[in-house]
C-alpha cells in the first residue's frame, strides 16, 4: 500500500540556521492515528507544518498524496491536509460560526452547492445546528476550538492535524476531543496530533512517534513507546498514572504495558478466571 | 490582628458578572491554613478563576461586578485596601507565561515588582537573587525573558511575585500551557515551596498532580462548593466527581472500578504505593 | 533580540540617554538649520565617526538601506516633476529632465531623512531600553508614560511572532497569501483581525499582572537599572553646543559668500542612490535566482 504522507530524509533549517529536524523518515498510511510526542522545540511542529506546505523542506522530500509539497500552493495542500491550530484566536475571526465553516471552502473557490455538502457535514459531524448564528467570541473556550476545528474539517481534507487539542480542556473536554478523534478516523480520515497529553495517547494506543532535539527517536504503537524507559526518559516523558501502578502489580501480566484503567480491569478478569480454571483442575 | 485567624478565611461569597443572568460565585465559605496548599479543581466555567481573583480582590476591583461577602486574608479584609497593596501578602501567577513578562532581562523583571513597591535599590539585587535561586533561574538574569522556555517563564513569573514575598501564593492553571518538562519544573518549585512553609491555591485540570501536591481540594461546579477537604476524602466520593463531569485520580478510578466489577469494599487512595498494596491484598481475596 | 537594541561595549552606549535624547534633538535641528545639500551631505558625513565609535557600521548600514528607498523615490520624482524647478540640470531617456531647483528640493529633503535616520538608528541601537524610560523618569515623565513606550519595545518582537503564527493559520484555512494585489488586500481582514484580538487580549491580561505586581501603588518606585550624566556627557553635551555654534555661524554669516551646490555634486549624488539602489536590486535578485536553482537542483 502507498503512504499517503510519506517524509522521505527530511531535514529543516530555519533562516537563523537553526537546525529544527534532521533527517526524518515517516510514512503514514490510510486510516492512521498518529501521535507525535516531544518537548517544546524538539521539532515535531516543524515536522507537521511541512505536511500542509508551511514549509518546504531543506533537504530530502514530502508528497501527500503522491504530490510533491515543494511544487504545489498551500492553499492546495491545505485542501488536503487540515491543520487545527492550538490557539482558536488565531484561525477564527469571522462574526458567526456559519460563515467560519464556509470560509476555506470559500477561499478555494468551490461552487455553492459544494460548500453547503461540505458544510452540512461539518454541522452534522459536530452537532453544530443550534450555534450557526452564534459569534465565536460569545463561546467558550472549547466550544470555540471545536468551532475552529470544524471550519478545518469542513474543507473535507483527508487528513486532519490537532495541534495541542486537549491544552487547558477540562475532562469532560478531554473525553470530547478522543470521541472526535475516534469519529475522524471512522469517517476515513488520518488523524496526526501534536500532544503532551499522555493520557490521550494511552486511551487512543495509537502509532506514536517520538521526537528528540530534531530528531525522530521512536516510532511504534503507544504501549511499546511507553514501556521503552530510555526513549521515555531522553524525551524527558512520564507514562500516564496507572502505568506506573501497573509496574508495581506482581500478579498481572508484566510482558503487556497497560496504558487505561480499562485495560487493566480487563486483565485482571482474565487472570482470575485462568486462576480459577486452573485451581478447579487441581 | 488577632492571632487565631488563617491565612485565607472566606465568608458567604457570591459574585456576579455584569450582564449575566447567573451568578459566578455562590455562597462560598472556606478557610486555608498558614503552610496549606489548597488545590481548586472544576469543570471549565466552573468558577474557579473568577474565585482565585477574589483572594486578591482582582476581582472585584479590577474585574468588576457585584460582590457580596467577605474575602480575608491573614486577619486583613481584602477589599478595604486594593490589589496593589494585597500584592505584598498575595502573589498571584497566571496561565499563560508569556503574557506576565513586560521587562527587556530576567533580573529586571524580578526587579519590577520590588521596584514597585518602593525597595531600595541596594537590596534589590539580593532579593532579585534569593527568588531566582528559588526556582531555579539563577545564572539566568541577564537573558531575555521571551528566549526562555515555557516552564523557564513561568518559573520567571513566579520569582517575580516572591521576591515581593508573600504569605500566599495562587497560581491560575499555571501549567496547562507547558510541557512534561515544564509541568515538572513548575510543580518541583511548588513542591520546595511548600516546604519552606508556603501557603498556597493551586487550580488544575491534572487531579493526579493536584491529589499529590495537595493539602486540601475544594471542587468547584457552577459556582458552587461541592465537596471541600483532604485529598483521599475528596476523590473518594468518586460517584460524585462523575455527576459533574470529572474524574479522580486514574489509580483511584481503577481500585474504584475494581470494587464495581468484583464487589469489593477496597478503601480508595489517590497515592500509587498505597493503591498497589491494597489492590494486591484485594486480588488474592477474590 | 527582543529589541533593536545592540549591546556593545563603547562610548557611544555608555552615555546617558538624556544626552543621547538631546543629541537626536539637535541633530534634527541642525538638519533644518543646513538648509543646503552640501552642508547636509557634510553633516551625514561628520555623523558617521560616531556610527563607527559606536561599533554600529554593520546594522547601521543595514537599517539605511530602507531610508535609501524614500531617498531614491524623492530625489527622483521631485527632481524631474516638481514645478519649482526652472534651470536644467541633465537629461534622461529623452524628455525628462532633472531640474537644479527642484533637485536641490529634493536633495535637502532626502538628506534631511538620512540625517535625522542616523541620529535615531545610532540613539535606538545604543541605548537600552530600560534605561530610556528610566531616564525619561529622571526628567519627571510618569512612571505609566515610561512603562509604555518599554512594552511597546517589549511587545513588537511578539506581534510579530504572532503575526507569522495567524498568516500561517489562515494559510492552513487555503487563504493564498500569494494571490493578486486585490487579493492581497482583501487578506489584510483574515490577518489583521486575529492579530488585533490576540494582541487586545495579551495587554488586557498584562494588565492584570500589572496589578498584581503593584504598579498602580502610590509612592515612589524604584529600578534596578540606574542612569548618571557623568563627565563624559558633558564633553559630549560641549561638543554638541560648539558644533551648533558652528553651523549657526556658517548659515548666518557665511550663506551666500560660497556654493557647495553644484550641478555636479547634485548630479553624483543622486546617481550614487541609484547605484547603491540598484545594487541592492541586483543582490535581491541574486538571491532569488540562488533559491530558485538550489530548489530545482533538489527536485
Amino acid at each position: 500500500m502507498e503512504p499517503y504522507i510519506s517524509v522521505m530524509n527530511v531535514s529543516h533549517v530555519y533562516s537563523n540556521g537553526v537546525t529544527a529536524i534532521k533527517d526524518v523518515n515517516l510514512d503514514i498510511y490510510d486510516n492512521e492515528v498518529v501521535a507525535i510526542l516531544g518537548s517544546n522545540g524538539s521539532g515535531k511542529t516543524t515536522l507537521v507544518k511541512h505536511f500542509n506546505g508551511l514549509l518546504k523542506p531543506t533537504k530530502g522530500k514530502i508528497t501527500i498524496g503522491g504530490l510533491s509539497t515543494k511544487k504545489e500552493r498551500i492553499s492546495k495542500l491545505s485542501s488536503l491536509v487540515g491543520y487545527v491550530f492550538q490557539n482558536p484566536n488565531h484561525q477564527t475571526f469571522l462574526p458567526k460560526v456559519s460563515q467560519e465553516l464556509e470560509y476555506g471552502c470559500k477561499n478555494l473557490n468551490m461552487s455553492e452547492e459544494e460548500i453547503e455538502e461540505r458544510v452540512n457535514k461539518a454541522i452534522e459531524l459536530f452537532e453544530l445546528e443550534d450555534y450557526l448564528d452564534e459569534n465565536p467570541f460569545d463561546l467558550n473556550s472549547s466550544q470555540r476550538k471545536e468551532v475552529a476545528m470544524a471550519s478545518i474539517m469542513a474543507i473535507s481534507p483527508q487528513v486532519i492535524v490537532l495541534d495541542e487539542p486537549t491544552t487547558g480542556q477540562d475532562h469532560k473536554g478531554c473525553e470530547r476531543i478522543l470521541h472526535l478523534v475516534r469519529m475522524f478516523r471512522q469517517h476515513g480520515h488520518i488523524v496526526v496530533l501534536i500532544t503532551h497529553d499522555m493520557n490521550l495517547i494511552g486511551e487512543l494506543n495509537c502509532r506514536t512517534v517520538v521526537m528528540h532535539q530534531s530528531e525522530k527517536v521512536a516510532d511504534d504503537q503507544a504501549d511499546v513507546v511507553f514501556a521503552d524507559k530510555g526513549i521515555m526518559e531522553l524525551a524527558g516523558l512520564q507514562p500516564p498514572q496507572i502505568t506506573s501502578l501497573t509496574n508495581k502489580l506482581p500478579f498481572l501480566n508484566n510482558n503487556k504495558t497497560y496504558l487505561t484503567v480499562e485495560s487493566v480491569l480487563q486483565s485482571i478478569k482474565c487472570n482470575h478466571k485462568e486462576e480459577v480454571k486452573i485451581a478447579t483442575r487441581t | 490582628m488577632l492571632n487565631n485567624r488563617k491565612a485565607i478565611e472566606v465568608y458567604g461569597l457570591n459574585f456576579q458578572y455584569p450582564d449575566t443572568k447567573e451568578s459566578a460565585l455562590k455562597d462560598i465559605n472556606f478557610s486555608v491554613d498558614y503552610g496549606e496548599i489548597l488545590g481548586i479543581i472544576g469543570p471549565t466555567g466552573a468558577g474557579k478563576s473568577t474565585l482565585a481573583m477574589c483572594i486578591n480582590g482582582l476581582v472585584p476591583q479590577v474585574i468588576q461586578g457585584d460582590l457580596v461577602g467577605e474575602v480575608f486574608v491573614k486577619g486583613m479584609d481584602v477589599n478595604e485596601g486594593n490589589v496593589a497593596k494585597m500584592s505584598e501578602h498575595v502573589g498571584f501567577v497566571f496561565q499563560e507565561p508569556e503574557n506576565q513578562l513586560s521587562q527587556m532581562t530576567v533580573e529586571e523583571e524580578v526587579a519590577f515588582g520590588i521596584g514597585n513597591l518602593g525597595v531600595p535599590r541596594e537590596q534589590m539585587e539580593g532579593r532579585i537573587k534569593d527568588a531566582l535561586k528559588q526556582v531555579g533561574l539563577t545564572g539566568f538574569e541577564k537573558r531575555s525573558p521571551l528566549a526562555l522556555s515555557g516552564g523557564q517563564q513561568q518559573r520567571l513569573a513566579i520569582a517575580s511575585v516572591l521576591a515581593m514575598n508573600p504569605t500566599i501564593l495562587i497560581m491560575d492553571e499555571p501549567t496547562s500551557m507547558l510541557d512534561p518538562k515544564g509541568k515538572n519544573e513548575v510543580y518541583d518549585v511548588l513542591k520546595s515551596l511548600k516546604e519552606r512553609g508556603m501557603t498556597g491555591i493551586i487550580i488544575d485540570h491534572e487531579v493526579e498532580r493536584i491529589a499529590e501536591y495537595c493539602d486540601k481540594v475544594l471542587v468547584l461546579s457552577e459556582g458552587q462548593i461541592q465537596m471541600f477537604g483532604p485529598p483521599n476524602e475528596v476523590f473518594s466520593k468518586i460517584e460524585h466527581l462523575h455527576q459533574l463531569t470529572m474524574h479522580a485520580p486514574q489509580v483511584t478510578e481503577c481500585l474504584h472500578q475494581f470494587n464495581e466489577q468484583f464487589n469489593k469494599d477496597v478503601k480508595l487512595s489517590t497515592n500509587v504505593e498505597e493503591s498497589a498494596r491494597f489492590l494486591e491484598n484485594a486480588y488474592k481475596s477474590i | 533580540m527582543n529589541s533593536l537594541y545592540m549591546p556593545k561595549d563603547s562610548f557611544i552606549h555608555n552615555l546617558d540617554p538624556r544626552t543621547k535624547m538631546i543629541f537626536v534633538a539637535f541633530v534634527v535641528l541642525s538638519s533644518f538649520i543646513l538648509n543646503d545639500p552640501a552642508l547636509q551631505l557634510l553633516f551625514l558625513a561628520s555623523l558617521f565617526p560616531l556610527v563607527v565609535a559606536a561599533k554600529l557600521v554593520k546594522p547601521y548600514l543595514i537599517s539605511m538601506q530602507f531610508l535609501l528607498l524614500f531617498a531614491v523615490l524623492i530625489m527622483t520624482v521631485h527632481g524631474i516633476y516638481n514645478p519649482i524647478g526652472v534651470t536644467p540640470v541633465f537629461e534622461i531617456f529623452g524628455g525628462l529632465t532633472f531640474k537644479y531647483e527642484s533637485m536641490v528640493y529634493a536633495s535637502v529633503m532626502s538628506f534631511r531623512i538620512l540625517v535625522i535616520g542616523t541620529a535615531a538608528v545610532l540613539f535606538v541601537m545604543s541605548t537600552h531600553p530600560s534605561d530610556m524610560a528610566s531616564a525619561l523618569v529622571k526628567w519627571k515623565v510618569p512612571h505609566s508614560f515610561a512603562f509604555i513606550l518599554l512594552s511597546t519595545f517589549q511587545i513588537i518582537p511578539i506581534i510579530a511572532r504572532e503575526a507569522k503564527i495567524v498568516m500561517e493559520a489562515q494559510q492552513a484555512r487555503c487563504l493564498d497569501v500569494k494571490g493578486s494585489l486585490i487579493q492581497r488586500v482583501k487578506n489584510l481582514i483574515p490577518i489583521f483581525a486575529p492579530l488585533f484580538i490576540i494582541t487586545f487580549m495579551k495587554v488586557h491580561q498584562l494588565s492584570y499582572v500589572l496589578e498584581c505586581r503593584a504598579f498602580s501603588r502610590e509612592g515612589t518606585k524604584t529600578s534596578l537599572r540606574d542612569t548618571k550624566i557623568g563627565s563624559k556627557d558633558y564633553a559630549f553635551l560641549l561638543g554638541i553646543v560648539v558644533f551648533l555654534t558652528f553651523e549657526i555661524y556658517l548659515q548666518i554669516f557665511l550663506s551666500g559668500s560660497f556654493n557647495l551646490t553644484t550641478n555636479g555634486l547634485l548630479t553624483y549624488s543622486l546617481i550614487g542612490t541609484w547605484a547603491v539602489f540598484a545594487l541592492m536590486i541586483a543582490k535581491f535578485v541574486i538571491k532569488r535566482v540562488q533559491g530558485f536553482v538550489g530548489g530545482m537542483a533538489d527536485a
